[in-house]
């Protein structure tokens, strides 16, 4: 006798999952993103390409200490510093010490966010662009160049360790999370 | 003359039954895609419909690769083998009202061999275990093995109950042939109930549908290819145009068993209007088997695949006594009928 | 002459395939070619109007009982053409049983005075005559049969349950 009612609650269990599925199938919300057309909603703290910040003179931030390059786990950062005498004017950088070579290989980089939290003076950080993908494998090692390029497209935009320096759009990408601690240097439209 | 009718007839179904796989592809992948919160295929042509028609030339043109230490002459055999007895099955299954005739050649069914039948449906089905059985082989793969061994076993445990799902069916008609049965479905019982053999013998239906989706490798019953556990089970090995076939047998597959259970339990071509307008019929056909595969897809969407055990307790424990059951109450009551 | 092209096409092919399955040393190979034979049977008994018989010759003998054997061949000899331990005496005892089951089969054939000639019957053998055959006037040798499959399928059973 258990034996056939064990038989009836599992027929009963099939069409119970059956009403699961055609639940999901009449009302569920499809989650899909049309990529290309549509954008995926990123998180405000969201680590894709590293970018290297300017000051509001248009001054690099990096002092070329290279305590990126130390810290990250992947070692894909080369930093080589530099020191000037040269007057404000006609520094590249913000400060006396500066970062001559700077080179991060995207294809070893594993996003992780190190170097941004070593930077200390928030010059590095990293911006949404996740299409990073190349042909050549040589098209993934970003120079400093770049990387000022990258800060120049997207420092208005959300990023890891850029979303606290732009305090005006804080409330539009974080909502109600309150970032930690003050940025030693404000952010600068682009 | 009869036999090249047969054949025009023939090569139209073929030319049918292969143009729709495609399309069921297609509707597998959407429904999949609903079940899942998706949205499938959707780039290629309208809704994505063309996606099918887009691997198959990608396929094609794949590298045929072909391992070393693999037993050619099987190898190569076991693709067709796979493809045939579904495509074979279709030659007793009437589509359409038999009543339609183009110059007093009856249009809608190959041929009935009356002392045959639905046995012959029987038989192909039995058969395309060997293409399983021999790709898992040949492939001289442990994983293609392990699927072919599987599917030998499922095969065997599966048929009898088919078999006797079958015998239901027959004893009630008191006729093999696919024709007799469907219009032996056209008399509606009492209380109007339709004379369909899914409302008589619903036993016979759950035990035919249940054996024909393990016979033809479907989920819940895939564990011949099972892909979370044997890589791709029987067809691991195989690549381009010959996984292909594989690919197609499967859904030809699913089309043939919905026509056959359309046929024999859903009452086939039969339908309100069919008596005044019998070209309805296909449509009605079309429709039931369409059904059937919605059916199918939606089970593929819903259940987890049995595990071995599971399998062949399901089969002998429960299958065939319910069949032997079912086929026993049918006997007494035809003949406490004083026969069909 | 169309019943005799059919007829030597389809003793070819099954005379020619159970060669094929005798001499080939592959265990999978020979079953395959097994499978051909039983299918050309089939047609055979197409050909003589016994169309029950040829789906049930495809049923059970290439559905069923060849899977089953193919199951065990793959079970059992995962190793390729490796030849199974037969002595000289063993041998020799083979080809005698064979020669006798030969002259057997000859004698008995033999026997008989007149063969019936392989002729169409008119719509076949229809399941009604089968089944009045089966259960009405061999009812006892059919009853006896399926005793007989039953005893043997119990005997397996007991043994595979011994074993453990």
């Amino acid at each position: 006798m258990s034996a056939i009612g064990n038989a009836i609650r599992q027929s009963l269990a099939i069409l119970k999952g059956m009403g699961v599925t055609l639940r999901h199938i009449l009302r569920e919300p499809r989650v899909t993103i049309q990529y290309p057309e549509e954008r995926p909603k990123q998180s405000f703290r969201y680590r894709g390409i590293h970018q290297l910040r300017l000051d509001e003179n248009g001054k690099e931030l990096c002092v070329g200490c290279n305590l990126c390059g130390l810290v990250c786990p992947s070692e894909c950062i080369y930093v080589e510093g530099a020191e000037t005498d040269a007057p404000e004017e006609a520094r590249v950088s913000r400060y006396e010490r500066y970062a001559l070579v700077y080179v991060i290989n995207a294809a070893r980089c594993l996003y992780c966010g190190y170097c941004v939290e070593a930077c200390p003076t928030d010059a590095l950080a990293m911006t949404p662009q996740f299409e990073l993908g190349e042909y050549q494998k040589r098209n993934c090692i970003y120079d400093k160049e770049d990387l000022v390029r990258n800060h120049r497209r997207w420092a208005d935009q959300a990023g890891y360790g850029i979303e606290w320096c732009n305090p005006a759009k804080l409330e539009e990408w974080t909502g109600d999370a309150k970032p930690v601690g003050p940025p030693s240097h404000p952010a600068v439209e682009p | 003359m009869e036999y090249l009718i047969m054949t025009i007839k023939a090569v139209v179904v073929f030319a049918v039954v292969a143009g729709s796989m495609p399309f069921i592809v297609w509707a597998e992948r959407k429904v999949m895609a609903d079940a899942q919160a998706r949205i499938g295929p959707n780039r290629v042509g309208p809704y994505g419909i063309l996606q099918s028609f887009a691997d198959a030339l990608k396929l094609m043109f794949k590298e045929d690769v072909t391992p070393r230490q693999v037993d050619k002459p099987i190898y190569f055999l076991a693709p067709v083998l796979a493809m045939i007895p579904a495509l074979t099955a279709f030659a007793v299954v009437p589509y359409g009202s038999p009543e339609v005739t183009v110059y007093g050649v009856p249009i809608f069914y190959v041929t009935d061999p009356k002392q045959v039948g639905v046995l012959w449906v029987f038989a192909v089905t039995t058969l395309s275990v060997y293409g399983v059985v021999l790709a898992g082989w040949a492939s001289n793969n442990k994983w293609s093995l392990l699927g072919a061994l599987r599917s030998a076993a499922q095969m065997i445990s599966y048929e009898v109950a088919l078999g006797l799902a079958i015998l239901g069916v027959v004893l009630g008609s008191g006729s093999l042939s696919l024709i007799d049965i469907v219009e032996k479905q056209a008399v509606p019982r009492a209380f109007g109930i339709p004379g369909i053999w899914l409302f008589a013998q619903p036993v016979a239906f759950l035990l035919f549908f249940t054996a024909s989706l393990a016979e033809t490798n479907r989920t819940p019953f895939d564990l011949p290819e099972a892909e979370s556990e044997l890589v791709a089970g029987f067809h691991t090995e195989y690549s381009s145009f010959k996984f292909a076939m594989f690919f197609m047998a499967e859904y030809i597959n699913v089309l043939t068993v919905s026509a056959v259970v359309a046929t024999l339990f859903l009452g086939g071509w039969l339908g309100p209007g069919v008596g005044q307008f019998p070209l309805l019929g296909v449509v009605y056909f079309a429709l039931k088997t369409a059904a059937l595969i919605y059916l199918i897809m939606w089970l593929r969407a819903t259940l987890p695949r049995f595990r071995y055990d599971q399998l062949m307790r399901f089969a002998w424990k429960v299958l065939l006594p319910l069949g032997l059951a079912n086929v026993f109450i049918t006997a007494l009551w035809v003949g406490l009928r004083g026969g069909t | 002459m169309t019943e005799w092209i059919l007829f030597i096409v389809l003793t070819a092919v099954a005379v020619g395939s159970a060669l094929m399955m005798v001499l080939n040393r592959n265990p999978v190979h020979a079953a395959l070619w097994l499978v051909l034979t039983f299918l050309a049977v089939a047609v055979f008994f197409l050909v003589l109007g016994a169309q029950f018989l040829f789906a049930a010759q495809i049923i059970i003998y290439t559905g069923a009982i060849m899977v089953l054997f193919l199951f065990v061949v793959m079970l059992l000899n995962l190793e390729r053409e490796r030849e199974p331990i037969v002595t000289g005496g063993q041998r020799a005892a083979a080809v005698a049983l064979a020669f006798a089951l030969l002259a057997v089969l000859v004698i008995a054939i033999a026997a008989r005075t007149s063969f019936p000639t392989m002729a169409m019957v008119p719509g076949g053998i229809t399941l009604t005559d089968l089944g009045v055959a089966l259960f009405d006037e061999w009812l006892l040798p059919f009853e006896l049969a399926s005793i007989l499959l039953l005893v043997a399928m119990i005997g397996a059973i007991a043994l595979a349950r011994r074993r453990t």
